[in-house]
């Protein structure tokens, strides 16, 4: 965490440290895949912005899955916090407001799983345990702490004054998911390692964390 | 800012329904922690006795006024019979002296049954057949009878022969086993019937027989106190000098499971008590102390779904 502040903090003193003029600022507010996202542009000449700034948010999902065979039911939650410091140039190929973006994200995103049966469960003839008595699982889940970023969108703070509307879409590489599951009473054998593989397996496609985002940016 | 919000929720709802993307949980195998519960249901010795002698029949004559003739062309036979009263298990043995008079070879039939009007050896069964020639007299000691449902038993001796019979009977007696009789109530209140439950109760434990004869092990399942004829056999086994048997309701022998099930559902739908009875009997003192007895209802639960 002091690592990843400290470079954030150089990288706002190489940011800020440049004489320039007023209009080559803007400062944007977005919502975004990633959360609602604000940053400040910088351009340098034509064809280059610099953008720094956080995105944050919290999003919890409920939901359920079923075993085909009837005999599971699972119920749950799903809680992702995206919380990112971004550092982004943007390249104006055109000198317009068309854009291709490379950088990286510092990641702190938080993703929570948690879930418990949905359903009473029969161990034996006599003997039925309740999803409450059953216990849960939750597992904590973790991504690489800096994420590159591609993506290409509109909007550039060299041109014009005032309240402009940009667009992005990319992508980020936040690596495959890192599991660690835990669990409370009768469910704790179920932190095992193939369930830890399994649920890694299920959200393998979350290392590619899509980015769309559209938002306002005030140009000075 | 709420509008920012919504933007954002469509806008994610969007990119996440583009992605193929899977449940979280899909394919995840949920264990279960399931412990075996063992719960010690309280059992009592509730009588014990040692083996005795019954003179049933001093002195009498097969084929004279005393017995009773069943006529056949061919052959005759003619019996004796006796209240033995009431047998609680096996290991009942017979003794007595037997001499044939009639001038030619006689089969002999020593019989139990339950009822006192038998006229050939039906409905019962035999302990023991053999054939006295002419003149001989036989001091008989047979073998101990296999288990059987407890109530009130008579025995026969049907001889068939020349229509001459005539077999004296003397000092026919009835050799009682020593017995122990231990007690559970399955259901631990009249008013709490759980039929899964009571199923589930199993009998089990471990004896040693250290006395030197043959020990028999016999289950019964009652309603009440079992010497008063309403138990049901459910499986017997007989322990050897010196083994130590170790039991449960999987290891007894013949146990018979389709008869408890039955009998638990009648017996829960006429809410009435349930008892298991273990008793032991042998024809030597029974040297084993009531606590070496263990019976318990043990819940069988799987680990993992």
């Amino acid at each position: 965490m002091k690592k990843k502040l400290t470079i954030i903090f150089l990288l706002t003193c190489l940011f800020l440290s440049t004489n320039i003029s007023a209009q080559d600022y803007g400062v944007s507010l977005r919502a975004s895949t990633l959360g609602i996202s604000g940053d400040v542009a910088r351009s340098f000449g034509e064809n280059f912005n610099l953008r720094v700034g956080f995105s944050a948010f919290s999003y919890t999902y409920d939901g359920d899955y079923e075993s085909d065979d009837g005999e599971q039911k699972i119920d749950y939650t799903m809680e992702l916090k995206p919380l990112s410091v971004h550092i982004l140039a943007d390249y104006f190929p055109f000198k317009n407001n068309f854009r291709l973006t490379g950088g990286f994200l510092i990641n702190l995103n938080k993703f929570d799983l948690e879930f418990k049966s949905g359903k009473n469960i029969e161990v034996s003839q006599s003997v039925t345990y309740t999803p409450e008595e059953l216990g849960s699982i939750n597992s904590d889940i973790d991504f690489n702490a800096i994420a590159p970023f591609l993506g290409m969108g509109f909007g550039n703070v060299a041109l014009g004054k005032g309240v402009k509307f940009n667009f992005e879409v990319g992508t980020i590489y936040q690596g495959a998911p890192s599991l660690d599951l835990s669990a409370s009473e009768r469910l704790e054998p179920t932190a095992n390692d193939d369930n830890e593989a399994q649920i890694e397996d299920n959200i393998s496609w979350f290392k590619w964390y899509p980015v769309l985002s559209l938002g306002i940016t005030y140009n000075f | 800012m709420k509008k920012l919000n919504i933007l954002l929720i469509l806008i994610l709802a969007v990119a996440l329904s583009n992605c193929d993307v899977e449940s979280p949980v899909k394919d995840v195998k949920l264990n279960v922690n399931a412990e075996v519960e063992e719960t010690i249901i309280e059992s009592q010795s509730i009588s014990e006795s040692a083996p005795q002698p019954v003179t049933l029949i001093n002195e009498a004559t097969i084929g004279g006024n005393s017995s009773v003739k069943t006529n056949s062309f061919l052959a005759e036979t003619s019996f004796i019979k006796a209240n033995v009263g009431q047998l609680q298990s096996g290991m009942v043995a017979f003794s007595g002296n037997l001499t044939n008079n009639s001038g030619n070879d006689v089969e002999v039939v020593i019989y139990l049954a339950t009822s006192g009007n038998l006229t050939s050896p039906t409905g019962g069964f035999t302990v023991d057949t053999f054939t006295l020639t002419n003149g001989q007299s036989e001091s008989i000691n047979t073998d101990d009878v296999p288990s059987f449902v407890p109530g009130s038993y008579y025995v026969y001796i049907f001889a068939t022969g020349d229509p001459n019979l005539n077999v004296a009977v003397s000092n026919f007696a009835v050799n009682l086993p020593a017995t122990k009789n231990i007690q559970t109530r399955i259901n631990e209140s009249d008013e709490d019937f759980d039929l899964n439950e009571i199923l589930d109760t199993d009998f089990s434990g471990s004896i040693e027989n250290n006395g030197s004869a043959p020990l028999m092990i016999t289950v019964y399942l009652s309603t009440g106190s079992y010497s008063n004829s309403d138990g049901n056999l459910l499986a017997s086994h007989t322990i050897a000098v010196n083994e130590n048997y170790t039991f449960s309701k999987s290891t007894l022998d013949v146990f018979n499971q389709t008869l408890y099930e039955n009998l638990i559902t009648t017996y829960v739908n006429n809410q009435v008590p349930l008892y298991s009875w273990i008793v032991l009997s042998s024809s030597n003192d029974i040297s084993i102390v009531v606590d070496d007895v263990k019976i318990k209802s043990e819940l069988e639960v799987s680990t993992e779904l």
